[in-house]
């Protein structure tokens, strides 16, 4: 009787989850869908007209080849150095560990557009380091800004992994002969395998909808992806044939979503829930040399750039250079006494933050359950659901949320709700992603002792899982909120009178000015927000590091 | 229980803040800090009245684009962008006529749109040069002049496919003498192209190139925003013998149905934007005034050309074409 009553309270959570995230997710992209195909409130006439049209078009299909070139040359590089960072961080003996993490995690919470900025005065006609001969305006530079923003994702998922797996398992190969290579090679690899794959489907889907590093630095070369192409489909006011090709880029999306589930059902079958992990690789006389590699790693890839947007926050003009003359506190002064939206719209970046991350947060959490403590038919639905929006570019998920909220049932157009709304569906994935790759670290029996104990099917998760999985609900919770406090094609196109955001301001000053001084003022206002968000988070957490739970939250899948 | 009564009297409480209210609402791309005196000086006059949606002219276009495809233009009143996006609403029938007061103050060559649109003030595409790079002996005096041996790879300009200005500007260039063969060379010369307007200026002021076609008034903006800082800009504007091209920023009342009071204000607000007071602080932003008995010139000695928006508007796929083929 409690068996059943256990099993109908499942099914009305995972339909409850569900009908959320139709409403979030999927009416928003039926309304894409259905306008991708031409039937809208002025049409009842379906058309493949706009998909032919795309087809059509010679420059539709080397966005197509530059997308693909661009989405796996970041995905590779992304997973090499992420995985070779994360070795020697969860295998060997080098110095200071806890710095290189934190070094790592910085890198990820800076914006990549600000970043691309960066590196255009630093590589760029006049720049410090424009001797090189590496022309930043490419697509080359694109994949140099995505691969450094996005190494950290890989790093994670595969620390995360090798924590996972006994240090035994490599002794046991040793003791038989093999040398650390060769035990790496085929005792290791294979294990990692389905995470560094699940990871790698994700960096390639967030490469691909990239729209602000490729339009700063292809569209100067000449060349699109399908990102800015979209872009250039909705100027030339051809939104439907956008919508098309964003509907194509879902499709690419599922089919890797689907790849994406089988490979963790190997995952689940390679994890090994007892792992006790060491650094069993001792660098002897490597550690020196090594250790000083990995720092000028990071003082080309983190403090370079971050150096160079510090420095414009001072200036009174970018492009004349860093001179006595021309510093100034002006921008900071200004920000805060003349910009007339800037208390608004930190204050509303913040609420909507929270309040959109929060809903995301609690929206994965329950579908994490879905998936992977219910045989329910909707589990895969539900999870795919959850994670459909990483592929879908941020301009085209504000044009949805045009389709979908602007007439009645659901009229919150104009009203910060249609920004909240989107930001969850946007933030989603990041929740869900950190979350997903916990539960797999949490074994069922401790859900099954407290059932033997008397609780419920449901507090069971509540009671057993639900504090495990803490580090995953507030580090999934923080890099939501940081997208959503940075992110500016949703924030900019579904704004209100009144609703103003960070990105609302960063938009209008960068289309105001072309410069980058308050800009830059900005992003360092904001990367000192997300410092203070950390040392906010780790007063609350009094058993480990946040940057280890960050680490230990975002696993692979 | 309490806490989600609370919730959804609040949330009852903020759509209906939204929903029950008289303002107009205004769509309007241009510079910010002019945005928010144009709001001030009218809600001065007319109380709290207005609420403002600021954004770029390619945002501004794509909201109401995607308004119109998803049922109706929320605006009251779109003012900013350029006159191209204002022909294709004029043809989907979505504007209403209406001629603000002074439009007959408007010299000929500036009336447009037959009363469903109208121009409010007038910046000029034209060549901004670094004049740390280029000596003013160097300093380019004709559209053809972008051809010289060393401008090679060194002219930059927005992306026609992606700005509706820089569109124009290709289109306007076209028409003059000579015009195709400029745009074909600055193809195989190497131009640089860029997202938006304010780059183009942007990499010319950093110095990363010597010349640039763009607005005018975001480079009179920079000029004067380094002067107010006691700093000598590295930007200079510079005038074509043939002429700039004259670009108009016009307003427009969208159709739609709206309440006796908030019609008053949304013509107040059309007229408001032809006052002596708005065209002056729109001259403060480098929009020069459009009103033939006010006297207040930011530019003189110069030639102007006038675009014909209608043309550009019927021809718009064919000229991309030729866009994509010598520039892409």
């Amino acid at each position: 009787m409690k068996g059943k009553r256990n099993y109908q309270k499942s099914v009305i959570l995972a339909y409850s989850n569900l009908i959320l995230l139709l409403l979030i997710v999927f009416f928003p992209l039926i309304m894409l869908l259905i306008n991708s195909f031409g039937v809208n409130v002025n049409s009842f006439q379906p058309t493949i007209q706009y998909y032919l049209q795309a087809f059509s078009d010679k420059g539709f299909f080397k966005a197509l080849v530059n997308t693909g070139y661009l989405g796996i040359a970041v995905t590779l590089l992304s997973l090499v150095f992420g995985a070779l960072l994360a070795f020697i961080l969860a295998r060997t003996d080098i110095f200071f560990k806890k710095v290189i993490r934190y070094l790592i995690l910085t890198t990820f919470m800076i914006p990549s557009y600000i970043m691309a900025m960066a590196w255009i005065q630093l590589l760029g006609g006049r720049g410090l380091l424009s001797f090189l001969p590496f022309d930043i305006y490419s697509l080359n530079g694109v994949i140099w800004v995505m691969v450094f923003h996005l190494y950290p994702m890989a790093f994670l998922a595969v620390f995360n992994a090798l924590n996972k797996i006994d240090v035994s398992v490599e002794e046991a190969a040793r003791l038989d002969g093999c040398t650390h290579m060769q035990a790496f090679r085929y005792m290791i690899f294979p294990l990692i395998k389905p995470s560094l794959f699940a990871i790698g489907i994700f960096i390639f889907a967030k490469t691909i909808a990239c729209f602000g590093v490729a339009a700063l630095l292809a569209i100067p070369s000449k060349e699109y992806i399908l990102s800015t192409y979209i872009y250039k489909s909705m100027s030339t006011l051809k939104i439907q044939v956008a919508l098309a090709i964003s509907v194509i880029m879902m499709v690419v999306t599922a089919v890797l979503f689907v790849i994406q589930l089988k490979l963790s059902k190997d995952s689940e079958k390679s994890s090994n829930l007892d792992a006790s992990s060491q650094a069993n690789v001792r660098l002897t006389k490597w550690k020196w040399p090594l250790f000083i590699a990995l720092m000028a790693f990071f003082a080309i890839t983190l403090l370079l750039p971050l150096m160079t947007t510090v420095l414009n926050s001072f200036t009174k003009n970018w492009s004349l250079g860093w001179v006595k003359d021309n510093f100034t506190l002006g921008n900071y002064y200004d920000l805060f006494f003349h910009e007339a939206i800037f208390y608004r719209a930190i204050r509303n970046s913040i609420v909507f933050g929270v309040i959109a991350s929060t809903f995301a947060t609690l929206i994965a959490l329950s579908s994490v359950f879905v998936l992977n403590r219910t045989t329910s038919k909707i589990r895969h639905f539900t999870s795919f659901l959850t994670s459909i929006p990483m592929a879908i570019p941020e301009i085209i998920i504000a044009v949805a949320a045009i389709f979908a909220w602007m007439n009645p049932p659901f009229k919150l157009y104009n009203t910060p709700w249609i920004l909240i709304v989107s930001y969850m569906m946007a933030g989603l994935p990041f929740a869900y992603k950190n979350l997903s790759g916990l539960i797999r670290n949490i074994p069922f029996v401790y859900e099954e002792m407290a059932m033997m104990d008397g609780a419920s099917r449901h507090g069971a998760f509540w009671l057993a899982t639900v504090p495990q999985l803490k580090p995953g609900i507030s580090s999934g919770w923080i890099l939501a909120f940081l997208f959503i406090i940075k992110e500016i094609p949703i924030s900019s196109l579904l704004y209100s009178s009144g609703n103003e955001t960070i990105g609302v301001l960063l938009f209008n000053l960068r289309v105001d000015t072309g410069g980058m001084e308050t800009l830059s003022a900005i992003a360092v206002l904001i990367i000192l927000l997300t410092l203070f968000g950390k040392m906010f988070t780790g007063i609350f957490k009094y058993r480990r590091k946040f940057a280890f739970n960050l680490m230990k939250a975002n696993g692979s899948r | 229980m309490r806490k989600a009564v609370i919730s959804l009297a609040l949330f009852a409480l903020l759509v209906a803040g939204v929903f029950g209210s008289d303002k107009i609402l205004v769509y309007i791309s241009g510079p910010e800090k002019l945005v928010s005196a144009v709001e001030a000086a009218f809600e001065k006059k007319n109380g709290d009245v207005v609420d403002v949606y600021h954004t770029g002219s390619g945002p501004l276009q794509q909201k109401v684009f995607t308004e119109m495809m998803a049922g109706s233009i929320q605006a009251d009143i779109i003012w900013g962008a350029e006159p191209l996006m204002y022909y294709s609403l004029k043809n989907a029938g979505v504007l209403q006529v209406y001629y603000p007061e002074h439009y007959d103050l408007l010299p000929d060559g500036l009336k447009m749109g037959d009363g469903y649109f109208t121009a409010t003030g007038v910046r000029y595409g034209t060549l901004i040069v670094n004049n740390t790079k280029l000596s003013k002996e160097e300093f380019p005096v004709s559209w053809a002049d972008l051809n010289r041996e060393d401008f090679r790879d060194q002219v930059a300009m927005a992306d026609a496919s992606q700005s509706a200005m820089a569109f124009a500007l290709f289109a306007a260039l076209l028409k003059v003498d000579g015009g195709a063969g400029i745009l074909q060379m600055m193809g195989e010369n190497g131009v640089f192209v860029t997202k938006m307007n304010m780059d183009a200026i942007s990499v010319v002021q950093s110095g990363e190139k010597s010349v640039c076609i763009a607005p005018s008034d975001g480079a009179y903006r920079l000029i004067k925003s380094d002067r107010s800082k006691g700093l000598t800009s590295s930007l200079s504007i510079c005038w074509p013998s043939e002429g700039a091209f004259v670009i108009q920023r016009p307003i427009a009342l969208v159709k739609k149905s709206r309440s006796e009071r908030q019609l008053d204000t949304a013509k107040r607000f059309m007229d408001f934007a032809l006052s002596e007071e708005c065209q002056r602080l729109s001259a403060q932003f480098g929009f020069e005034t459009v009103r033939n008995d006010l006297d207040f010139v930011l530019f003189e000695n110069m030639n102007k050309l006038s675009v014909d928006w209608q043309a550009l508007w019927i021809n718009q796929d064919e000229i991309l074409e030729e866009y994509s083929e010598w520039f892409m």
